[in-house]
């Protein structure tokens, strides 16, 4: 052998006949293959459809729209009519307020402008308790 | 069966008009006990070296089509399989904190159960052999056991002739001292 002539000087070395020593499994050998393909296949990349990328997209999308939503300047347009009280009594909206509503209304709109001739009358004839029963 | 080539079947594993799975196959089956045999030598328990054998063998199926063909196959196996086992040594030490000693330590007291036909001095020998930094052991095995010639250890292991002749020197003297009982 090659190594033989390099071994000559080691005595000990050289008398120790050269044999794989290590004990393997019956049929290890013959599984190997199949094993190892097993291993490769799973290792493989899978082609899936993902929804994480979908998710995040809605999520982004939502997140601007509430965003601009909260933010856009609210727009009277110039033209836009005022509302007339018959409009409002035709519209039925007016229905749909309760007594307590209109009180509180009336209440704060003396305590902000209390110079008008309608406030001035109401108040010189009328207590609140009467007004409200009579709305 | 026809026995190809190395280079018969790497050519064949290239070519996507033919079963390249075939081919890995015939690959695996050539070179399987060999490489099991040279893991096995550096990490003693047969489930790291099965372990570290079909790693090898995936990181071959992986990059065989980059292989540049400037060595053997079996050198570039060879080489992945040493890595291989290198890596999982110094992991070993890494997670567990371990000095080299320890590891030593380790893997020899798994030498009874790994070689249970083994005499006194065969054990003594792998006693040894496991006392020998892992580059060393790598050296002393590949030119014992495998009979490598130092050219393809040079490129199996990116060190100089010279230098894997001294320490496959370094390392018999050592073995030779060891088994004497001088050490």
């Amino acid at each position: 052998m090659q190594n033989d002539k390099e071994l000559f000087e080691y005595s000990q070395l050289s008398r120790i006949a050269r044999r794989e020593l290590f004990e393997v499994p019956e049929g290890y050998y013959e599984q190997f293959n199949s094993r190892l393909r097993d291993r490769i296949n799973a290792a493989a990349p899978q082609p899936k459809f993902s929804l994480r990328p979908a998710l995040a997209l809605t999520a982004v999308l939502s997140v601007v729209a509430a965003i601009f939503f909260l933010i856009r300047p609210v727009v009277v347009p110039e033209n836009a009519p005022e509302a007339e009280y018959a409009d409002l009594i035709e519209s039925g909206y007016f229905y749909q307020l309760d007594e307590e509503h209109i009180s509180e209304a009336y209440v704060d709109m003396f305590h902000e402008s209390p110079s008008t001739d309608l406030d001035t009358y109401l108040l010189q004839q009328l207590d609140e308790e009467t007004l409200t029963s009579n709305l | 069966m026809t026995e190809y080539s190395d280079q018969e079947l790497l050519e064949w594993f290239l070519d996507p008009e033919r079963n390249r799975d075939y081919a890995f196959n015939l690959i695996v089956t050539r070179y399987r006990q060999r490489l099991y045999q040279h893991i096995r030598r550096m990490v003693i328990e047969h489930e790291d070296a099965d372990d570290l054998l079909q790693n090898t063998f995936i990181k071959v199926f992986k990059h065989l089509g980059e292989f540049r063909q400037d060595s053997q196959l079996f050198t570039w196996l060879y080489r992945i399989a040493t890595n291989e086992c290198l890596s999982f040594l110094r992991e070993k030490r890494r997670r567990f904190f371990l000095p080299f000693a320890d590891v030593e330590k380790e893997l020899t007291g798994k030498l009874d159960r790994s070689m249970p036909d083994a005499n006194q001095i065969e054990r003594k020998l792998q006693e040894a052999i496991l006392k020998l930094p892992e580059k060393q052991r790598v050296v002393f095995n590949l030119r014992y056991y495998d009979e490598m010639p130092y050219e393809e250890m040079s490129l199996v292991l990116g060190t100089s002739v010279g230098a894997l002749k001294a320490s496959y020197h370094h390392a018999a003297k050592k073995i030779e001292r060891y088994l004497t009982g001088n050490i």
